[in-house]
């Protein structure tokens, strides 16, 4: 059977695939997907991956790697979550997005987690992240973070936990819409029986909060703009792409200028106020006037403007605070403090080396732990202690004892695998889940699924794309029919309205508008003149309509 | 209104596809008769083509078809090969993706990975095709999906500007004195003219006529006249764009009025004074260009704020 052929090396009996059991059987949320792939057979699916591939380069979907531009690797395995954990998760996110987002309100304002004894003050005056210049400002709309990336794996039990918040720059949404067009367009066949709910509203639920986010001082429609750090960006199709889907400006620095503690850009006819700008440059190049003075990709000024509140920054200044992974030790505890909530997302244990027991523990058992710099993104300074050779450890070890507040400690978490196509067929290979949030300061909205990146070596648990990693596009099933909408517990009113994919709707660059009431209303009335002249003649209409059949 | 960054980098996209073309049309069809006819000296003959492209003081090494090939069409590095010019349109179009449809910049995207990275004699054939083929298929692609706003405009003006001034280029190499039929017709044919001269005229190809058709035909889309008028209705419909709706006499704008010039000398003029000192006045024609991108740039592109 064709079955067995495709999948033959993704039976290992191992623990922790998410399509089979130990058993070889298939788990029932991937059976309709395991049936669909295996009637292609291994060599009908090898073709249709490589032209997956070939259109990634086409399309010029790729990152920066070592200087050298690569397409992105796509897998054409979906993962698939089923209706009921997405609604547990994305609520769980949804909380951990307003913990944070009170978390930094306070952070910058006047700090009574502290004084409460939630969180030491340590925490806040040890982290190189807390900008000062933007101490007792608030945004317009008091909203801080305005898009956020929360790391999830699968831990032993098969349950989510968080590994990491990201809410300075999160990246990756951008290969979450195209994974998604070009599954689509290259397996239609797969979405067939499974109603997927749809991603291609992004774009448009992100300028809505932008917008939302626009200082008192904007005109009726605010101007948004996306601030890239430029073309040699590794993230840089991701800026080009979310401004070209909502139809907005991209901008590099030396496109803006502060007059008189407001931002312009240069346009063809002289300068333009900007009002919002989406950055996705790092802090510390923003403006040399505050930050790293030999910045090239700042405005100078742009700090006085923000603190003037003539434009808005999404993210806001400082959100480091946040991601500090010292920081996410106490995000259990901030949910309680600020929501008055259990969390719904387990975090991973973690050791925080700042605690003299915890670190004699840890350096003690560092061969079998994972350590990670505080700061650190995209995999970069982790160190795996069972891959770790002696003489790193010792190293590690000594680094540790220097400075215990940089690092954090934690088991190896043994994260989920799927079936990814590699040299001799399907294998399994570790995954992560980066689902992402947008609040509007009306509520926060998860973007169905999220970024699945898969490790492609052999045992490899680093999924960053700067290690080699893939991706994989991220199914959502919509409920199998939702009950009535009455009996729904709280939290699930996003639920109601579940948008299916549907791949013959191939309209290649347009994602949905979630603001479409509005449009369509204006539409409805028509314009008095040329309403009254019809395109077309009623008698033509009819002749053509004879001649098409 | 558009950043200025971005309109500058449009007008660059339409520089660099018109080269790309029109570097691959005039090659194709001046090595093409280099490898056929055995009695030309081919170092003469490649030092001649060279000096279409304003290359001078070429090392003796490089006067053969193979070198030609080299540092005219696959050279990614110098932008006036076919390669070079199509790889910076497609690093300016990399900067403004969101300025043009996606269509066109998969299209600019996949020509610059397919140019060959190397092309000897006997397949050039080949690799000219593919790119005039694709450059075809932008320019299509440029004129089906593409909203006739601002970045459309300046990408145009920049496409049209280049015409002109690769035809002056060519012409300027052309030898007045040669009237035979055969250097006419490789005249006509390197300017992609040939066959719609044959259409208008009929018969034998004359020079005379020949360098008429090139300069001042004003329903052909390559010739001088035809190009220049173009650009003068672009950059009206940016002035008024921007507001200048009362710029009745038309030459507020420091780039209409280069433009309205050389277009009425060459379209009010005896044939014969043009050609009088030709050479000369297709130096004059390929200023144009130079003094049409310095005036764009102190309207829109660096425009003091």
């Amino acid at each position: 059977m064709s079955d067995t052929s495709l999948f033959r090396g993704a039976r290992t009996g191992a623990g922790g695939d998410e399509m089979f059991t130990p058993e070889g059987a298939v788990r029932p949320t991937y059976r309709a997907l395991h049936d669909a792939l295996a009637g292609l057979g291994l060599e009908e699916f090898r073709a249709r991956s490589e032209s997956l591939a070939r259109s990634y380069l086409d399309q010029g979907i790729t990152f920066d790697y070592a200087g050298e531009e690569r397409p992105f690797p796509i897998d054409a395995i979906p993962r698939v979550i089923d209706a009921e954990e997405w609604t547990e998760v994305s609520a769980g996110v949804a909380q951990r997005v307003q913990a944070l987002e009170a978390f930094l309100d306070d952070v910058y304002g006047d700090r009574r987690a502290i004084a409460d004894g939630v969180i030491p003050e340590e925490l806040v005056t040890s982290s190189s992240y807390v900008v000062d210049a933007v101490r007792g400002y608030r945004p317009a709309n008091g909203v801080r973070l305005h898009v956020a990336g929360i790391d999830l794996v699968r831990d032993g039990d098969g349950g989510f936990r968080v590994l990491e918040d990201n809410v300075r720059t999160p990246s990756g949404v951008s290969y979450v819409l195209s994974n998604r067009r070009a599954m689509a367009q290259g397996f239609p066949e797969l979405f067939a029986d499974r109603p997927v709910r749809r991603v291609g509203e992004y774009p448009g639920r992100l300028l809505a909060a932008l917008q939302a986010a626009a200082p008192d001082t904007a005109g009726e429609e605010a101007t948004v703009v996306v601030l890239t750090p430029g073309r040699y960006n590794s993230a840089y199709f991701e800026h080009s792409l979310l401004a070209r889907t909502m139809g907005v400006d991209l901008v590099e620095a030396s496109d803006l200028v502060e007059r008189g503690d407001r931002i312009y850009m240069r346009t063809t006819a002289g300068l333009r106020r900007v009002d919002v700008i989406y950055k996705r440059t790092d802090d510390d190049f923003l403006d040399p006037e505050v930050f790293r003075p030999d910045s090239m990709l700042g405005v100078p000024g742009l700090v006085r403007a923000v603190l003037a509140g003539n434009v808005v920054l999404a993210n806001a200044l400082g959100n480091g605070i946040a991601d500090d992974k010292l920081t996410y030790t106490y995000v259990p505890d901030l949910v309680r403090y600020y929501l008055d909530e259990e969390p719904i997302l387990r975090n991973v244990d973690t050791w925080r080396l700042e605690e003299p027991d915890s670190l004699a523990e840890v350096l003690d058992r560092l061969a079998e732990l994972v350590v990670k710099p505080v700061d650190g993104s995209g995999g970069k300074g982790i160190v795996i202690g069972p891959a770790a050779t002696a003489g790193e450890l010792d190293a590690l070890r000594e680094r540790l004892r220097a400075d215990p507040r940089g690092w954090i400690a934690q088991p190896v978490v043994q994260l989920s695998t799927i079936p990814t196509l590699v040299e001799d067929g399907p294998e399994p290979r570790h995954v992560d889940l980066r689902p992402f949030a947008l609040n509007s300061g009306e509520d926060v909205w998860v973007l169905p699924g999220g970024l699945t990146r898969v490790a492609l070596p052999r045992g490899e648990m680093i999924v960053n794309s700067s290690r080699g990693g893939g991706s994989k596009d991220t199914w959502v099933l919509a409920a199998a029919r939702p009950a009535a909408p009455a009996g729904t517990a709280s939290g699930a009113g996003e639920e109601i309205d579940e948008g299916i994919e549907d791949p013959t709707d191939d309209s290649r660059d347009q994602f949905d508008d979630p603001l479409g009431e509005e449009t369509e209303e204006r539409a409805s009335e028509p314009d008095p003149v040329t309403s009254a002249i019809p395109i077309i003649e009623a008698d033509d209409e009819e002749e053509g309509r004879d001649d098409a059949q | 209104m558009m950043l200025s960054r971005i309109a500058d980098a449009m007008f660059w996209i339409g520089r660099y596809v018109e080269r790309a073309d029109q570097t691959a049309r005039i090659l194709g069809v001046s090595l093409q008769s280099i490898t056929e006819d055995a009695s030309l000296d081919p170092a003469g003959a490649c030092a001649g083509v060279y000096g279409i492209f304003g290359i001078t003081d070429v090392p003796a090494a490089d006067l053969t078809v193979q070198r030609v090939l080299d540092r005219l069409v696959t050279d990614r590095q110098s932008p006036s090969s076919v390669a070079g010019a199509l790889q910076a349109a497609r690093e300016n179009a990399r900067g403004v993706r969101e300025a043009l449809s996606t269509e066109v910049w998969e299209s600019l995207n996949t020509t610059t990975l397919g140019m060959p990275r190397g092309v000897r004699p006997s397949r050039m054939h080949g690799a000219f095709q593919f790119a005039k083929d694709r450059c075809a298929v932008v320019d299509g692609l440029l004129d089906a999906s593409m909203t006739r706003d601002e970045a459309w405009l300046f990408l145009r003006v920049g496409q049209l500007l280049e015409r002109v001034d690769m035809l002056a280029r060519n012409l300027q190499a052309h030898d007045l004195e040669d009237s035979s039929d055969a250097a006419t017709v490789l005249l006509l044919r390197s300017c992609s003219a040939h066959e719609a001269y044959i259409r208008s005229y009929r018969g034998r190809v004359r020079a005379a006529r020949a360098i008429e058709f090139l300069l001042l035909d004003s329903i052909f889309p390559r010739s001088a006249a035809y190009c220049l008028s173009e650009i003068d209705e672009a950059l009206e419909t940016l002035a008024k764009l921007h507001g200048n709706s009362f710029d009745r006499l038309g030459t507020a704008e420091p780039g209409r009025r280069i433009v309205g010039r050389a277009l009425a000398s060459l379209r009010f003029r005896q044939l014969e004074d043009i050609t009088e000192d030709f050479e000369d006045e297709m130096e004059q024609l390929q200023r144009v260009t130079g003094a049409v991108t310095r005036a764009l740039g102190t309207t829109y592109f660096d425009p003091a704020s």
